[in-house]
């Protein structure tokens, strides 16, 4: 198996090798500016922001997500270079990003330029968000692009998510889909838009999420080949939303939105050698929210504001007669209240900003500790950028406060202040005018920041320390981007290669004393060291004909650097040292089609290598079809595609097993 | 035609082995255990998927074998193995996290079968049967013949370690699951009839107990583990009248004859920095008197000591132990000291061996 395995990673290195390499911002160098239902009559393009930008950014939109193969978020976040994405599985599986070693808990997620969190893990559960209801996906590792952000969303990386947003012309629009798949998976969603007012957009939308998710996998024990189902991983999802937006006078936008969920999960938990699945476990989710940001513009002056409120609640629930009561649950309510407001002013060559926000978080749960606690949180950012001819520099402070309290037994978590400074600078070392134009453009950024301990590592039972202090880390990085229109059939050339070196100290870790007690200290670093290269180009060989390439590659060596234990210098748990990702999209006036390949060389599940904890590499293929078309008067748009074509068995997390090669279609009208 | 013979053949013969009645059955004389070596038991960690191990130490050449399960029936041992007792001709080996009962032969270790069990904590044999104890509160009698289960006890919230002595079997039952409840329900050792299989009582013990041993004298010895925070483990005494009085202060423990072997390793977590005491000591249990205070050289400590076991034969004291101090990934170590504490030898082991069972 291990071999096979190792074969496909093998094979998937080839391909890319033969396909000339890999993207990242990759859609974007034939990027659409319609949306995806016009995808095969527009030819327009632009330049990619990747291209543009003075620090590293790859983005994907709609119609990348389609050409890539990428059939839901999962499958989006897997394609984005330096991530490693951590899967238990499955429709239902928790899905967290940690971007070039850093660890999770370091990457920021904002929806609409507003702060995602859950101060209680410290890591957003990516698979909450629906590619149905996204229109585009940012990932920043050295800040963001634009000078006026919340501090808060300025993490050692930022997944930026954006929403699609209603339609603004006159009248009644409409989106309504429905998508099928293997594993009694079921999704239909609607969307309803209209014109309120002359400036004001009311947009609504639900959506429902089913999938019984009983994949097949197999378990492979020395000379025992046993077959199985995931049989304790059901997952049901209702979500609605309402969106407003208003265009103020003059520029700038207002962009409110209220958004529901309640998610149904049961938990199949690891895989267990000779024992069938129990299925104990229930996890019930529901948050509700509201959230309100303005961006605009007024002459030299820059200004924004927003705020936000969110509840959730979280009912772990593992049925088992050995539990006290004959269950043990785990009740969780958070509740956050965030404010933003900021400034800039750009000048000929300088901008300035200053940004401040300050977040409330709250949790109360049925635990024995930590079940009353909360924290006030104040971020401030002053950030200065020049820009002058080919020259592009960005420096920011951050100023960190936050004050703790707790009212349940146990002690409160110290206060933290913090300074952390970056800088970025960018040259636009060659340019070429003209039909056949080009440009090479070099990026440096440095940046240190920290993370806050979780309220889990602050106060669990028997885990949590009260002594914690922020997890720091430091970030090198630089790198090239080659943009180029080589010829009227080859209209778009995308190369990026970048190379960091991040260390992690003061390292939140858990250690085990015994079977029933942890602790949690500052003693973990870690070197992170490697490079994303991307690759992306567009060929147009006849009219209303167009291949989109596009493709990743990142090599990773992120090492335990903890003094005097045995994973010294070893990779990381779940780091692959070599990974990336592929596709190759065919754009025609009959039938798109696409094929991908997502692969990654063999893993480690423990810190110390211990023997039988090595995960094979793998390579997971897709091929996708899709076609728009008008019938009835209204614009339909029908999606098919195969994942995992080859039925590769493989895990991300071990004992958690992937699926194997599945289905999906899916039928879009837009009216 | 034929098949129906054979049905019916077969029919009888499988009613002749399963007369199982203690009247009936006697089995076959043991060999005696601890002459021949000792399989060591390795937990593994199910949380870092790690599967457990069995090794082998031969007492003749002094070879210990890693892994010896895998390599003689070509499969995992299983998750999360917790205990293992020889018993007749059989090895007996309780996988928690499998949910099942290895039987296996004494001698080859290849497998003759399994039983489905709920959680085995532990597993122990008397009067013809074995014994297991279910984590999700029952003691569960199980026939050596048939491998069938003859029968479950409820004996209360997370069933620990067990003992058998004179007719009966003491399990001790820690409610150990209710930490944040101070283990309210535990607090007791439930006394078993064994030939009857009732529960003749519970007697009331101190918090969460845990290991427990017997003398030749009749007397059960329990471990108390505390909270791991403000209330220390202590060994309770429990005479053959029921009396209980404590002991001594200890965490592990294992006897043999009159004499009992004591680990002390205690950490007090309720408040940081933490203070800890790590101490090996041996005591009479007719006296409570201290045999030994310091039982093993300071050159040859154990790391972080997980289990305690001692050679019913020749009094040796095997100790597994884990890499480094709370290193839950790492292969352990088996150390083996002479019945008064002298330094043998150190064996590699796998993840976390959490029992030394005598062949």
């Amino acid at each position: 198996m291990r071999k096979s395995a190792n074969l496909y990673a093998w094979l998937a290195v080839a391909v890319w090798l033969l396909s000339a390499g890999f993207t990242a911002g990759r859609s974007q160098v034939c990027r659409v500016l319609s949306d995806t239902l016009g995808t095969a009559s527009v030819t327009v393009l632009r330049q990619t922001a990747v291209m543009e930008g003075n620090t590293p950014a790859w983005r994907s939109d709609t119609a990348a997500w389609l050409r890539s193969g990428a059939g839901d978020m999962a499958g989006v976040l897997s394609r984005l270079p330096g991530v490693t994405l951590r899967d238990y599985g499955g429709a239902g599986g928790m899905k967290t990003v940690s971007v070039r070693g850093l660890g999770a808990a370091h990457t920021a997620v904002t929806l609409d330029g507003i702060p995602v969190s859950d101060v209680r893990g410290g890591q957003v559960d990516l698979g909450r968000f629906r590619t149905e209801r996204l229109s585009e996906m940012n990932l920043f590792v050295a800040g963001a692009s634009r000078l006026l952000v919340a501090p808060r969303s300025l993490g050692a990386a930022t997944l930026a998510l954006s929403s699609r947003l209603p339609d603004t012309a006159a009248g009644l629009h409409g989106r309504a889909g429905l998508s099928v798949g293997s594993f009694s998976t079921v999704s239909p969603s609607l969307a309803l838009s209209g014109r309120t007012g002359p400036r004001t957009t009311l947009g609504m939308d639900a959506g429902f999420f089913f999938a019984e998710n009983d994949y097949p996998y197999v378990v492979r024990n020395g000379k025992l080949t046993t077959h199985h189902r995931r049989n304790g991983s059901r997952m049901q999802s209702w979500n609605a939303g309402a969106t407003v937006r208003h265009d103020t006078r003059g520029s700038g936008t207002w962009l409110t939105q209220a958004a529901w969920r309640n998610d149904h999960r049961r938990l199949p938990g690891q895989v267990v050698l000779y024992d069938a699945e129990n299925a104990t476990e229930r996890l019930a989710e529901q948050s509700a929210g509201l959230q309100t940001g303005w961006h605009g513009r007024r002459g030299p002056w820059e200004l924004m504001a927003a705020g936000k409120f969110e509840w959730q609640e979280s009912r772990y629930a593992d049925v088992d007669a050995q539990y006290p009561g004959g269950a043990l649950r785990q009740h969780y309510w958070q509740r956050e209240a965030y404010a933003a407001v900021g400034a800039a002013r750009h000048w000929r060559y300088v901008s300035a900003a200053y940004a401040a926000d300050y977040s409330f978080h709250d949790l109360d749960s049925n635990q024995p500790t930590g079940n009353d606690v909360s924290r006030h949180v104040l971020w401030q950012s002053l950030s200065l950028r020049a820009e002058i001819r080919r020259f592009s520099a960005t420096a920011r402070l951050l100023a960190y406060a936050d004050r703790n309290s707790n009212g349940s037994a146990g002690a409160v978590a110290g206060d933290a202040r913090r300074l952390a400074p970056s800088l970025s600078a960018s040259w636009l070392a060659l340019r070429s005018a003209g039909a056949r134009a080009w440009r090479l453009r070099a990026r440096v950024f440095w940046k240190e920041l920290f993370r806050a301990p979780t309220f889990t590592e602050n106060y669990y039972y028997h885990l949590g320390s009260a002594l914690l202090r922020p997890e720091k880390t430091r970030q090198l990085g630089a790198g090239l981007t080659l943009s180029a229109a080589p010829a009227s059939w080859w209209p778009a050339l995308t190369v990026t290669a970048d190379g960091y070196l991040n260390r992690v100290t003061d390292r939140i870790t858990s250690l085990p004393y015994n079977l029933y007690v942890w602790r949690t200290e500052n003693i973990g670093r870690v070197r992170a060291a490697g490079m994303d290269v991307t690759v992306g180009s567009c060929f147009v060989p006849a009219e209303r004909w167009r291949l989109v390439l596009s493709g990743s590659y990142s090599l990773q060596h992120s090492t335990d650097r903890t003094a005097d234990t045995r994973s010294y210098s070893l990779q990381l748990p779940y780091m692959p040292v070599h990974s990336g990702t592929a596709a190759l999209a065919c754009e025609n006036p009959w039938l798109n089609l696409s094929v991908s390949i997502t692969g990654a060389s063999s893993r480690w599940s423990t810190k110390e290598h211990t023997p039988t904890t090595m995960l094979s590499g793998y390579a997971e293929a897709g091929i996708s079809a899709w076609r728009a078309f008008r019938m009835a008067g209204w614009q339909w748009e029908a999606r098919a595609g195969v994942m995992n074509v080859f039925d590769c068995r493989y895990e991300l997390v071990r004992r958690y097993p992937m699926p194997g090669r599945a289905f999906r279609l899916a039928l879009t009208t837009r009216f | 035609m034929r098949h129906l013979k054979l049905a019916v053949t077969a029919l009888f013969a499988a009613l002749a082995f399963t007369a199982c009645d203690e009247d009936e059955f006697e089995p076959t004389p043991a060999p005696v255990s601890g002459l021949q070596g000792a399989y060591v038991i390795n937990q593994g960690n199910f949380y870092g998927g790690i599967e457990g191990t069995l090794d082998f130490l031969g007492f003749g050449d002094n070879k210990y074998v890693r892994n010896l399960f895998a390599s003689v029936n070509g499969q995992s041992l299983g998750d999360s193995p917790q205990d293992g007792i020889v018993y007749g001709s059989k090895l007996y080996v309780a996988m928690y996290g499998s949910n099942l009962l290895w039987v296996l032969d004494r001698e080859t270790l290849e497998i003759i079968g399994q039983v489905r069990v709920n959680e085995p904590e532990s597993v122990i044999a008397g009067n013809g049967y074995v014994y297991v104890s279910n984590n999700d509160g029952y003691v569960t009698r199980v026939d050596t013949v048939t491998l069938a289960v003859m029968g479950k006890l409820p004996v209360g919230p997370n069933p620990a370690q067990m003992t058998v002595t004179g007719g009966y079997l003491y399990c001790s039952v820690s409610d150990g699951y209710n930490g944040a409840g101070n283990y309210a329900d535990g607090f007791r050792v439930a006394k078993i009839d064994l030939h009857r299989f009732v529960k003749e009582k519970d007697i009331t013990v101190g918090m969460n107990p845990g290991p427990i041993a017997a003398d030749s004298e009749g007397n059960v010895f329990v471990v108390a583990r505390g909270n791991y925070g403000n209330v220390p483990p202590k060994v309770q005494k429990i005479t053959p009248a029921d009396q209980v009085t404590d002991f001594c202060a200890a965490s592990n423990i294992a006897v043999r004859g009159t004499t009992l072997y004591a680990i002390y390793n205690y950490t007090d977590f309720s408040s940081y920095p933490y203070t800890g005491e790590l101490t090996y000591s041996s005591y009479d249990t007719r006296t409570g008197q201290v045999v030994k205070q310091q039982l093993l050289p300071a050159a040859h400590l154990p790391v972080q000591p997980i289990d305690i076991d001692v050679n019913p034969v020749n009094g040796e004291i095997f100790i597994g132990s884990e890499y480094s101090a709370y290193d839950y990934n790492a292969p352990g170590y088996v150390y083996r000291y002479s019945a008064t504490g002298e330094f043998m030898e150190r064996y590699g082991a796998g993840i976390h061996p959490c029992a030394v069972v005598f062949k």
